[in-house]
């Protein structure tokens, strides 16, 4: 007997196997499926949760937590990690459309945050400025004729330190 | 320096929000089809009867002609096909072998959604920490599993020693709500601007990072889709699967890369820049291929979309015929949802030509393609046994097979993978392929039809561990809580 003819007879079966496989498995799968249908229910805007993390490491300095029943509070209200974020943004981006009305995704936390890590060589909060701050108006009038004292005739008026 | 820090433990508020596609009038798109279909099957039909007596065909012959020159379309558009893909993949390859991309190392969360995953979370998660990049976390978000999963992936968070830093574990429990919604919740608590979400049974190479992130360097780049490997082998339907990845998935994927038109980021790996991510609305979950539809709205934003082939995801594939059945009506359905959500694209080019582009080559590889080729085979099996002319399902066959192996022997060779997967290709097309484009068909039928579906959950066995030595991924002692 010939060689082609057995093997044309032997794809034949299996094609035909095939098919009936894939419509049996089909059908089987439609029968399985329709036992476990449930019904689908409307989305709240917002899902509550659980987030377990560890707490920070190293000793960071930690921005203080809002009291339990504050206001919620994001992390990228924190300066520090919004330099980082804005340091990592793309220098080109496409030009595309904003979005009008979708998530942000931020990270939200109900009753309690975690305390924030923060570099550790940042500015301490407590440190006073020793010149009093002027304001843009102020600093302005330097380069104005009017209403600008110049601050030699300032001193003078104290009468406390000179300055040699 | 403190290893064991304390656990805290948040209560906290998931966006549960997503930008949805506008409003469908299904019943008017119902109609609109109907009417049109039927218009065009009765102007074809009008065409028939006033020009048949003028020709000397009779029905009977014009049924042969128009077999037959259908099979040489879908022939001429087989080989087209197979060519323009293996002739790009290779140019991909050849580019990719040459170019050298500096190093890029930023900070990366990545994102491990769970659920019903007790069995391989642990090993999953501890994976993860062999990655060699110096500056990552791992955020496993358990989405409402009703096994232990939640309990077994406590145990993980906390610091652990990975193999380039330590690498700090968090974990979000929330309730069901899909895939998309978990990784929406893993964006919204990862501070990081890069983000690789994966699969909670995928396992990832030790280098996918360090690859993957190359191509951040540039800033137009918006994701980079990785390249997915089978991971439990040494049983057919499982080889079947690992050839398809290579051969129908990575290499066509290859292509793509190369003209800058990666339609599918898959679900086991992929790397995203938050910011394109916010651009386009995060995941949406109205779709079944939610992967494919983030694709889509990236690319659609004008974002670049790269694929890297060293950053590999191992992935266990279905092991029974209904599992990948399963599987597969659900892609089919959830990328025929993505391509209706983006229908304006695949009209007018005008807005964005790559995407007009990408989403025609999923329309054709959907929908076109398994249907000739169920086609193809209901005619040479009517052939066979009307006329007992089965030569010529032998012959369209051994055309077949010999493109496949062809392909396949090219795919394991620049992948470097076993070479025992290319005489899986002699049965590739005539069973493997036939059962999953029937499977297609018959999605694409219901999908048409809008018949309900249910997400369905691929159960998982744990036995993923049979891959080649050289490609699991090894498990690092831990450092942090027990």
């Amino acid at each position: 007997m010939e060689l082609i003819p057995i093997l044309s007879l032997i794809i034949l079966v299996a094609t035909i196997s095939t098919f009936i496989l894939a419509v049996g498995a089909y059908i089987l799968y439609k029968v399985r499926e329709k036992k476990g249908k449930v019904a689908s229910a409307p989305q709240p805007a917002t899902v509550a949760a659980e987030f377990i993390t560890p707490a920070p490491l190293y000793g960071e300095q930690t921005v203080p937590a809002p009291q339990v029943g504050g206001p919620r509070r994001t992390v990228s209200e924190v300066p520090m990690q919004r330099e980082a974020a804005e340091y990592q943004q793309p220098a080109f981006v496409p030009q595309q459309e904003r979005m009008q009305s979708g998530p942000e995704l931020k990270p939200t936390y109900v009753n309690s945050s975690p305390s924030i890590t923060e570099s550790r060589y940042q500015r301490p909060s407590t440190e006073t400025r020793s010149e009093p701050e002027k304001t843009q108006k102020q600093k302005m009038m330097r380069y104005t004729s009017d209403g600008y004292t110049e601050p030699i005739k300032e001193e003078k008026k104290e009468d406390s330190l000179k300055w040699r | 320096m403190d290893l064991e820090p304390r656990i805290n433990k948040y209560q906290i508020a998931l966006d549960n929000r997503e930008i949805k596609a506008p409003k469908r009038d299904e019943k008017r798109e119902k109609k609109r089809v109907i009417i049109l279909s039927g218009v065009a099957s009765v102007f074809f039909l009008l065409v028939i009867l006033i020009t048949l007596p003028l020709t000397v065909l009779s029905w009977s012959g014009l049924l042969v002609y128009s077999s037959i020159v259908s099979l040489v379309i879908f022939l001429f558009l087989v080989l087209f096909r197979y060519f323009s893909i293996l002739i790009l993949a290779y140019l991909f390859i050849t580019r990719y072998t040459v170019i050298e991309k500096k190093h890029y190392q930023p900070f990366v969360s990545i994102l491990v959604p769970v659920f019903n995953e007790e069995k391989v979370v642990k090993q999953s998660v501890e994976s993860l920490l062999e990655i060699d990049y110096p500056n990552y976390e791992i955020i496993i978000i358990n989405d409402g599993s009703k096994d232990k999963t939640a309990e077994v992936a406590e145990t993980l968070v906390g610091y652990r020693q990975g193999r380039s830093c330590l690498v700090k574990i968090s974990l979000i429990n929330k309730p069901n709500s899909g895939k998309a919604k978990s990784l929406n919740a893993g964006i919204q608590y990862s501070q990081a601007q890069f983000v690789l979400c994966m699969d909670g049974d995928s396992k990832l190479s030790s280098n996918c990072l360090k690859m993957g992130m190359k191509h951040f360097s540039d800033p137009a780049v918006g994701a980079v889709a990785g390249n997915v490997k089978v991971e439990n082998r040494k049983k057919f339907l499982t080889d079947l699967q690992a050839l398809e990845y290579l051969e129908g998935l990575n290499l066509a994927r290859s292509a793509q890369g190369f003209i800058k038109m990666v339609n599918i980021i898959p679900g086991p790996i992929g790397i995203f820049r938050k910011s394109a991510l916010r651009d386009v609305g995060f995941y949406s979950s109205d779709t079944f291929a939610e992967d494919a539809d983030l694709t889509l709205k990236i690319s659609a934003k004008s974002w670049k979309i790269e694929y890297e082939p060293n950053a590999v995801a191992f992935t266990e594939a279905p092991e029974t015929v209904h599992q990948l059945l399963k599987q597969r009506y659900r892609w089919t359905r959830g990328i025929l949802q993505a391509i209706r959500k983006h229908r304006k694209h695949l009209y007018n080019p005008t807005i964005n030509f790559n995407n007009t582009i990408i989403l025609w080559s999923m329309f054709f590889e959907a929908i076109v393609w398994p249907l000739m080729n169920v086609f193809v085979n209901l005619f040479f099996i009517l052939v066979a046994l009307t006329y007992e002319k089965s030569i010529f399902i032998f012959l369209w066959w051994v055309g077949l097979a010999i493109v496949d192996v062809m392909a396949a022997i090219y795919c394991v060779a620049a992948e470097k993978e076993e070479f025992r997967l290319v005489l899986y290709a002699i049965v590739y097309k005539v069973v493997f392929i036939l059962l999953i484009d029937i499977t297609k068909t018959m999605g694409t039928i219901e999908e048409f039809l809008g018949i309900t579906m249910t997400w369905g959950k691929l159960e998982r066995v744990g036995s993923a561990g049979s891959a080649p030595k050289r490609m699991a991924p090894a498990i690092v002692k831990t450092v942090g809580p027990k």
